[in-house]
């Protein structure tokens, strides 16, 4: 993906929810997308898929998926990509399911339309899902409707839907918020599996460093509608370039416990008036008259770890 | 001040039940759903207390009822050495004014159609009388005490972010000059960086006003953050209760065990701890006899579905409610 643009029309104006982010994910990878509520990460997913709802729009960049270049597809063809190529998990399963129908007829209806299975064969691959994706009594089940399965269920329902025709790409959009922490551990070891049986690339979109440490290969830290820094999850968490990257993991209240926490002071900014120059300068404590002019472009801290700073580093060691 | 030991609040043999009813002309009693039944605990003054548990082990409840928003089935709450629910007249209003509630999703605490002078204010005016001017100088006093500027008074609640939002139902709080104050997940609707805000901002208003704190979460390093004694919540029963350091350190109970193990840690090389909770929360409905985890437990012996195991001081101070001990 290079360069993702999309803007929101609104009456007060461009609001620049995703302003230029690039990243790629491989075979069998896991790539952790993080952020803060209204930093762009689940635009940035609806923009991949092309969904992103009115006034919005994707304005610019390029999502290259195995070498074609989705954006510039004909409508009739995105169809046929998503849920069979890319496909994604919603946050709230309480939601993302229809009330009305049976889990089996919802986890088989993008069988039988990528895949074209019926009757028997559908059945058995329906069942078949299920169980990957560690649903007791699967055979049984597939006639239940949503209400009748637990909030854990419900998601691993949701997880079936968008693995059934073995996607290339599975866009986890906060997978577990929704969830209790027992059930969330649960949860996520069974997508580790599914992935190393199926070798889907995985994108997780959260605000949840600890899914990122224990899930992701590597990480995107996203700010304000853009990249503030990327890297292997070890480079980012343990020697981390950015300000922002660098504040986020240290207010963290860890479970061995800290006598004072360090608080990131003020708010993000508005995405219609966001300024030109670097978009955490307001909040940084390192801030420079330069971070107020232009916005840093993404500098090389070491191969595979760029951050977006003109200051790389500094700060982390000063400490 | 009543005890000379510093309890503020003592809760004795707290129960709860929701009844379940179906029909509508011939309605007919399904069951009770348990969700706080039995259970003991005191807060003692000055002092945080955290509550954890997962969705629906009875946490939220047990702060409706200190707030009086829901009557015990059973049991007795008792605040400075009164039972709460025999509170009346004066006694009451002084009761509602010394314990005040801060909830979770500042969105839908706060009313849109006020403005935040009236919403900070609102206790106070009810109890103290105090007209338009003297309310507006209060309201920017407390602007203050919470970090906002004193002249967005003026402001509707649709013009704050969401960290914003809860300093002003912090603000609101602390109007009626509290000793007792019941947070229930005050942080969990925020975002990782202002989170880290308003849990310091509540810990400075603690020892500059000497309030005593209620802590509910769900969030392991939250109450980790906040709390000196934890008390762990399942299905209606406590587990298990101390010192946050011990529970943290040396966790005793199977279910504060797998508690701990599900939290993820924020470091790449952590070791991953090893899974050892399957399944899922039976239904508060009907919930598991004797000790309510033994479906899920990994420990499991025979008699854990018999008897209801009482909380044993293992420790001092370290309460557990489990047959291992």
């Amino acid at each position: 993906m290079e360069d993702l643009r999309v803007y929101f029309f609104t009456s007060r104006g461009i609001s620049r929810a995703v302003d230029g982010v690039s990243f790629h994910v491989g075979e069998g990878e896991t790539l952790g997308v993080v952020g803060e509520s209204g930093c762009g990460k689940s635009v940035t997913a609806l923009g991949i898929l092309r969904l992103v709802p009115a006034p919005g729009r994707v304005v610019g960049g390029r999502v290259f998926l195995e070498g074609e270049d989705i954006t510039k597809v004909s409508e009739a063809h995105i169809r046929h990509i998503r849920g069979a190529k890319i496909s994604m998990i919603l946050q709230d399963p309480m939601t993302s399911l229809n009330p009305v129908f049976s889990i089996g007829s919802q986890v088989g209806e993008s069988i039988t339309i990528h895949q074209g299975l019926k009757g028997r064969t559908l059945l058995k691959r329906v069942i078949e899902m299920l169980k990957l994706v560690r649903i007791p009594a699967a055979e049984s089940r597939i006639t239940d409707y949503p209400h009748q399965m637990s909030g854990g269920m419900r998601q691993r329902v949701a997880g079936a839907i968008g693995i059934s025709c073995e996607p290339r790409v599975l866009i986890c959009d906060e997978p577990t918020t929704a969830l209790d922490v027992t059930i969330q551990a649960q949860y996520l070891e069974l997508l580790k599996e599914v992935q190393e049986r199926t070798g889907v690339a995985l994108i997780f979109i959260t605000h949840d460093m600890g899914i990122i440490a224990r899930m992701c290969d590597r990480v995107v830290v996203m700010y304000a509608g853009r990249v503030v820094e990327t890297g292997s999850v070890r480079d980012v968490f343990l020697d981390a370039n950015q300000p922002y990257t660098i504040s986020l993991l240290k207010c963290l209240p860890r479970l061995e416990g800290v006598a004072h926490l360090e608080s990131i002071e003020g708010q993000p900014p508005d995405p219609h008036t966001f300024p030109p120059a670097c978009r955490f300068a307001p909040r940084c404590p390192k801030v420079q008259p330069v971070c107020n002019e232009v916005y840093p472009e993404m500098v090389k801290v070491k191969e595979g770890h760029m951050a977006a700073c003109y200051f790389p580093g500094d700060w982390h060691r000063d400490k | 001040m009543t005890s000379s030991d510093g309890v503020l609040l003592s809760v004795r043999g707290l129960k709860k039940y929701f009844p379940v009813v179906k029909g509508v002309m011939f309605k007919h009693l399904l069951g009770n759903v348990q969700a706080v039944d039995d259970i003991n605990f005191t807060v003692r003054e000055g002092q945080t207390f955290g509550l954890v548990g997962e969705s629906g082990c009875g946490k939220t409840t047990v702060s409706r009822l200190i707030l009086m928003i829901e009557k015990p089935t059973e049991g007795v709450i008792e605040f400075e050495g009164k039972d709460i629910n025999k509170l009346q007249g004066a006694g009451l209003l002084e009761y509602r004014k010394r314990v005040q509630p801060v909830f979770q999703d500042p969105y839908s605490s706060l009313s849109p159609r006020m403005q935040v002078w009236e919403i900070v204010t609102e206790p106070v005016i009810v109890t103290e009388k105090l007209n338009t001017a003297k309310a507006k100088e209060r309201a920017a006093q407390l602007m203050e005490t919470v970090g906002l500027s004193p002249y967005m008074i003026d402001r509707y609640p649709h013009q704050f972010s969401g960290g914003q939002r809860q300093r002003v139902a912090i603000a609101r709080a602390l109007s009626s000059n509290p000793k007792f104050l019941v947070l229930d997940e005050p942080v969990s609707a925020l975002d990782v960086s202002i989170r880290a805000q308003i849990m310091n901002l509540l810990k400075d208003l603690q020892k500059q006003f000497g309030l005593t704190l209620f802590i509910i979460a769900h969030d392991l390093g939250v109450v980790r953050y906040m709390s000196e004694t934890i008390c762990v919540m399942y299905l209606g029963h406590i587990v298990e209760m101390g010192p946050s350091e011990k529970v943290y350190s040396k966790p005793l109970h199977p279910y504060t065990q797998a508690l701990l193990s599900s939290a993820l840690p924020y470091h790449p090389d952590a070791e991953k701890k090893k899974l050892i909770i399957s399944g899922e929360i039976p239904s508060p409905l009907n919930p598991p006899l004797g000790c309510r985890f033994h479906t899920r437990c990994p420990h499991v012996m025979p008699h854990c579905s018999g008897e209801r195991p009482v909380l044993k001081e293992v420790e001092p101070e370290h309460y557990v409610a489990c047959y291992l001990y």
